[in-house]
């Protein structure tokens, strides 16, 4: 994999996270951490989560969501790290670091990176049970909806 | 109105898209320019099984999304993002 400032197959450090957006006019420091949890719609028993993505496209559009976020929310820094490849149960898989002045700032930068990686990046995960056996993941209803009302224009979503 | 032309495209596929055609690309000839629907409804023509995913996927053209209403021409790359589910 080529080296990428967004993405890494290695494990996450929370601390690293925090000094990448520490300063001394930060009043508030958020880190939101995504782990693997053991179920997911229905599914139960999950032990891992493989995690795979169209790279340089993930990188683009992290990069200008920071960028997007950071100019609209008045913080002072925001750093994201999401893993690729396998995730073991309990591993973080993706890791948001906001530094603000004031928390109010901080809380709502973070919320709003993690919800867009989460709609826009080009991220896929497969949920791994026991054996090997797995299923990908149904993925983003906001982008499914977007491609709805796209191909029907009378479709009448409700985005969530 | 642009003219058309022919244009042999490579694309790529990821994820649950990969696994169910067994293939992480193919080339295809296109009439271009086509809007992002054709193209996904174009697709979907070729590999009637996964029509639903298509049906739900978006196109990304030089590692970004693509307007759908525009006719698409003059890229470098085409890759199918089927819903995605990162974080």
């Amino acid at each position: 994999m080529a080296k990428t400032s967004h993405l890494t197959l290695d494990i996450l450090n929370l601390e690293d996270m925090r000094s990448r957006v520490a300063r001394e006019d930060a009043g508030a420091v958020i880190l939101f951490e995504g782990t693997v949890r053991n179920h997911s719609d229905g599914l139960t028993g999950i032990i891992a989560i493989e995690y795979e993505a169209q790279e340089s496209m993930a990188e683009k559009l992290i990069a200008t969501i920071v960028a997007e976020v950071r100019k609209e929310s008045c913080v002072l820094d925001i750093a994201v790290r999401h893993r690729l490849g396998r995730v073991e149960l309990g591993q973080t898989a993706v890791i948001v670091a906001v530094s603000a002045a004031h928390r109010d700032e901080a809380y709502q930068a973070s919320r709003k990176v993690i919800d867009r990686i989460k709609h826009e990046a080009p991220i896929w995960k497969r949920e791994i049970l026991p054996g090997g056996a797995g299923q990908w993941s149904r993925g983003c209803r906001a982008h499914f909806e977007d491609s709805l009302s796209r191909i029907n224009p009378d479709s009448n979503v409700v985005r969530t | 109105m642009p003219e058309s032309k022919l244009r042999t495209v490579h694309i790529r596929y990821y994820a649950q898209l990969k696994e169910a055609l067994r293939t992480a690309d193919e080339t295809v000839v296109l009439t271009l320019p086509m809007r992002e629907s054709e193209i996904l409804e174009y697709l979907a023509s070729l590999h009637p099984a996964q029509r639903p995913i298509f049906m739900s996927s978006r196109v990304a053209l030089d590692d970004g999304y693509v307007p759908s209403e525009r006719g698409l021409d003059g890229f470098e790359s085409l890759d199918i993002i089927s819903p995605v589910s990162g974080g």
